[in-house]
């Protein structure tokens, strides 16, 4: 029976792709059974040894055989070990040296992958903190216009199937409340637009570009017209901050970033377009929450209109149970929140407010 | 199971005889006819990550396709996705041998597929990319081309220059270098070789003879443009 192959044997009579053969190592030499007629024994100290192979896990076996040179490449573990017992000290040595080697230059591309996997980690985790870096100065990139494009797609698309409330004094009190929030915006590039919507939740929204919705929910389960200034305020600061516009690119992706920054803002505002209808669930980052509500606070102020009603509308919407809120679910408010509004209120400089020109009995009487 | 190349030549198939029970392994999309007794049967070669590492890393596709004769004899026809030679010969078990990812179209059941990385150098400048196939074990494999395949065989030490993106695939026990096609670097660039790697047997190089990359770039002059 033929002996296991564990070599590949070449020479210049042999097919150049080497012939599988069987390989002993006994303590005179190497034994070489190619076929069983053809066998072949080399002594240890003719033979030179390196080692080869893809991954540097062979040994490469040269000697000279009547001035042909022979070579075999051996992977089998058994052979190698019993070639670097039986050599002589010398051979012993460089077998020894291969097999670091080998392990070298394993640990080299392990390294290696270790490197690169660890490069692109450090590109991710530097782009994820980047993100909002990268967010804001794609914001600045894209024109006022553009927002306003973007706020009226929007606000047709929240509005749709929504009852629009066209006139009335809920109309004219919250169209005044934003007309005396918006003078004190001067230079704003913004055109502040609110519109009331019949509808039990109590929510109030502004979109890019400068348009408030307020819910008649909202208004139903605010005590004064200080309260509704207060989120309007707020709303009004989210605009003005660009939080709307930083949010769509957010969800639209690095790519639109990359697309709005690189300057192919056509592609872009198609993307920012089909999101539009998100931007009623578009929730902002406490940073965002928090520098709304610090915006507008000063806001208030800057209109004369007491801030109070602010921070005790959020605290009360907090605590009430069971109700529809939609506000409160994208600006959820907490006791660290309410705490920094009163300390940042205590902090301002005290004037009398001025009372808001709202008739605020027949607001509630017609909702 | 017996397989014959039929067409040989631009496009060619291999038509391969499975007896009951026997199976053979092929590139996923490869398949264009077979015996209703053959079952086809899709498999992540060396499980999930071993498959997804391939996908991955070497761009050759996730699952490879097992197509096994169960329901008795039959036949299969398969055929790669470029124009080109297909080459079917034994893997004698102790052979290894390195593939460039596209270049391989099936093999016995029994044979292993492995991504394996290049070194940086090889990588960049080998013409392959970074990932190559390992395929080793013993059985029929046929590799494709694009173009002609050809056969350089090596003695030990004797030496061969291959253009890098001419390359199919390589047995093991040749070792390669990469270098630059002329004395200097501008020769180099301007002969429009670049890059050729430098084999050293004992062993095989597989060669093609047209290269898929200048095939592109010539392609790429009568296409439209788009604004």
């Amino acid at each position: 029976m033929d002996k296991p192959h564990n070599a590949l044997y070449f020479s210049r009579t042999h097919p150049a792709s080497g012939c599988p053969c069987h390989l002993e190592v006994l303590p005179g030499g190497l034994t070489v059974s190619v076929s069983e007629s053809s066998v072949e024994t080399v002594p240890l100290e003719r033979l030179s040894i390196k080692s080869g192979g893809f991954d540097y896990d062979h040994l490469i076996l040269s000697w000279t055989t009547d001035g042909d040179e022979r070579q075999m490449y051996v992977k089998d573990p058994i052979v190698i070990a019993s070639l670097a017992t039986l050599t002589a000290p010398e051979v012993s040595r460089h077998i020894a040296r291969s097999i670091k080697d080998t392990s070298r230059a394993r640990q080299a591309t392990k390294m290696w992958i270790w490197l690169t996997m660890a490069s692109l980690m450090a590109i991710l985790v530097g782009l994820w903190a980047a993100s909002d870096v990268l967010v804001q100065v794609a914001v600045h990139r894209i024109p006022i216009e553009w927002e306003h494009t973007l706020g009226e797609s929007a606000r047709q698309q929240v509005l749709m199937g929504q009852r629009v409330i066209t006139e009335g004094p809920t109309v004219d009190a919250v169209q005044n409340m934003t007309k005396r929030l918006a003078g004190q915006l001067h230079d704003s590039p913004y055109r502040f637009r609110a519109t009331v919507v019949r509808n039990e939740t109590v929510n109030a929204m502004a979109l890019p570009g400068g348009s408030v919705i307020v819910y008649t929910g909202l208004l139903k389960q605010a005590d004064s017209p200080e309260e509704v200034a207060g989120v309007l305020a707020h709303e009004l600061s989210h605009v003005v901050l660009r939080h709307g516009m930083e949010s769509m690119v957010q969800s639209a992706g690095l790519m639109t970033i990359v697309m709005v920054v690189l300057g192919n803002q056509q592609g872009a505002i198609g993307a920012l377009e089909r999101l539009g209808i998100q931007i009623t669930s578009l929730k902002f980052s406490r940073d965002k929450e928090t520098a709304a509500d610090l915006h507008g606070l000063h806001l208030l102020d800057e209109a004369d209109i007491s801030p109070a009603g602010m921070i005790a509308f959020f605290e009360r919407l907090a605590k009430s149970d069971g109700m529809p809120t939609a506000l409160l679910s994208t600006h959820p408010m907490s006791a660290e929140r309410a705490a920094r509004l009163k300390r940042e209120a205590s902090s301002l400089p005290r004037v009398s407010p001025v009372p808001l020109d709202v008739d605020w009995a027949a607001v509630k009487a017609s909702l | 199971m017996k397989s014959e190349i039929l067409y040989s030549g631009a496009f060619p198939m291999v038509r391969i005889e499975l007896l009951a029970g026997e199976s053979v392994k092929a590139e996923s999309g490869a398949m264009v006819a077979s015996s209703p007794t053959i079952d086809v049967d899709s498999k992540m070669e060396g499980g999930f990550l071993g498959a997804l590492s391939r996908k991955v890393l070497s761009g050759e596709k996730f699952f490879f396709q097992t197509l096994r004769a169960t329901r008795g004899p039959g036949e299969v026809l398969l055929a790669p996705t470029v124009p080109g030679d297909i080459l079917i010969f034994e893997l004698d078990g102790m052979n290894e041998y390195l593939v460039q990812k596209d270049g391989f179209l099936a093999g016995a059941e029994e044979i292993k597929i492995e991504s394996k990385i290049q070194s940086l150098s090889r990588g960049l400048l080998g013409g392959e990319g970074f990932f190559i196939l390992k395929i080793t074990g013993k059985g029929p494999l046929a590799l494709n081309s694009f173009g002609a395949i050809h056969t350089v065989t090596l003695q030990p030490d004797q030496e061969y220059i291959v253009d890098n993106s001419h390359l199919v695939a390589w047995t093991a026990t040749t070792s390669y270098n990469i270098e630059k096609a002329a004395a200097g670097w501008i020769a180099s660039l301007t002969s429009g070789e670049g890059f050729v790697c430098r084999f050293r047997g004992p062993g095989m190089v597989y060669i093609q003879s047209r290269n898929p990359r200048g095939f592109g770039s010539w392609v790429r002059q009568f296409l439209p443009t788009t604004e």
